[in-house]
């Protein structure tokens, strides 16, 4: 996991001025690539940080308004926040969230879900990016497959829109991850 | 081949007399004119032009930057060395947005950079569903020198591939014209398709991937006997380029 103090540029000096306009506390739960670089090693980098939640809602819509896609965050640095709203991911994954470079700013909070959580958050789609941050967490983490598997079925099987499809999704990864 | 130790020899493609000659008069200067902007005497400008004296590879660069020639008129043969993050910063040098944030990359001919991708046999998921994004975006590069060189490393399938989805989101966006001249590529290459299975550009699949690969992939990948799950509503990144 990263011990460092503050994210690489473009990211620190991207939520340095996200932080600028925030005049509270403000909770990023995120997702996705981003935090599987900055928070659990691994080296590529992505363009834009899923999250799937900012809260309070008051200061969301504002830092959206600045930080999203095409808004001027963007085009300053050239990465975004992308805000989530589709997938789906293991009910009290706010139980286990974990704050990624605390003290770095004055408001932002830099929330990060737990490997398990995502690496569940990426089971629907189950595209080739999202298969590879899941072996790498299995791998570096490391994982215990027969948690990720126990979780899967009390937290999220029964959220998904087609479960049968998702329980042969997770059999492959469990085969992948046992090769 | 891993994505950190590329060793490919790449034909390298100079930039001609006539070319700089076209690119000159594009501007309608004078060789007088031209000359001063490229810092080189009329006189040996004249030579280069007509062909008694090769374009050196300094001149080249400074030309490519005087007369803003387009990444396609970048000489090929500067990538063979690309490796380890190369291709991200080289993709995000050509514009490509999922990772523009990368500046200062290495500045390559959008069909070397193609082709070396294409001949890499690990690349990270997230440059490999970059790839129809050089075709779509850069549709009047040098097919004549890419379509070689891809047969000649029996990249064919892999090539026709990343075409053929560049091609699909061409026609998604009611770009008819486009769509065709990419289908046309992928034409050419039909003839040459090879039987052999190949991934696309990610030879370290499981087993369980491989297999479950076969039966989960879309028919395009099948017809062009590639492992892989990229498809058309994986290209979000191309489309959101055109409007930018």
């Amino acid at each position: 996991m990263s011990t460092k103090t503050h994210p690489p540029e473009p990211w620190h000096s991207f939520f340095h001025d996200l932080d600028d306009a925030a005049d509270t506390v403000v909770r990023l739960d995120c997702i996705g690539g981003f935090v599987v670089t900055q928070m659990y090693g691994l080296e590529r980098s992505t363009a834009d940080i899923d999250v799937i939640e900012i809260a309070p809602r008051t200061a969301s819509d504002r830092l959206m308004d600045l930080a999203l896609q095409g808004r001027p965050l963007h085009k300053k640095h050239r990465i975004y926040l992308d805000r989530v709203a589709v997938a789906s991911i293991p009910e009290n994954y706010e139980d286990r969230l974990v704050e990624m470079f605390p003290g770095a700013y004055r408001y932002l909070r830099l929330m990060a879900l737990d490997p398990y959580d995502i690496a569940l958050s990426k089971l629907e789609r189950n595209n080739q990016k999202d298969r590879d941050d899941v072996r790498f967490l299995a791998h570096s983490i490391p994982l215990d497959l027969s948690v990720l598997e126990e979780r899967y079925k009390a937290e999220l099987r029964w959220q998904l829109g087609r479960p049968d499809r998702e329980d042969l999704t997770m059999r492959l990864w469990l085969e992948m991850l046992h090769e | 081949m891993s994505e950190g130790n590329i060793t490919n020899i790449v034909i390298i493609q100079k930039m001609t007399g006539e070319e700089l000659k076209i690119a000159r008069s594009a501007h309608h200067w004078t060789q007088v004119e031209a000359a001063k902007h490229l810092g080189v005497t009329q006189a040996y400008l004249s030579m280069v032009e007509r062909g008694s004296r090769p374009v050196s590879e300094e001149l080249a660069e400074t030309a490519l930057k005087v007369y803003a020639l387009p990444p396609t008129a970048r000489p090929m043969g500067h990538g063979k060395l690309l490796g380890g993050g190369g291709f991200q910063s080289a993709l995000g040098e050509l514009g490509y947005p999922g990772f523009a944030y990368l500046r200062g990359g290495l500045q390559l001919n959008p069909a070397e950079l193609l082709f070396l991708a294409l001949d890499t046999e690990e690349l990270d998921a997230r440059v490999t569903e970059a790839l129809p994004w050089i075709p779509f975006q850069f549709p009047e590069m040098d097919w004549e020198w890419l379509i070689v060189e891809v047969k000649l490393r029996d990249r064919q399938n892999r090539m026709a591939f990343v075409v053929q989805l560049a091609g699909a989101v061409a026609e998604a966006e009611g770009d008819s014209s486009r769509a065709g001249s990419l289908g046309s590529k992928v034409s050419k290459l039909e003839r040459s398709r090879l039987a052999m299975e190949d991934t696309l550009c990610k030879a370290s699949l499981s087993e369980a991937e491989r297999r479950w690969l076969r039966s989960h992939r879309t028919k395009t990948a099948a017809h062009w006997n590639l492992l892989t799950d990229l498809k058309v509503e994986d290209l979000k990144h191309v489309y959101e380029n055109t409007s930018s």
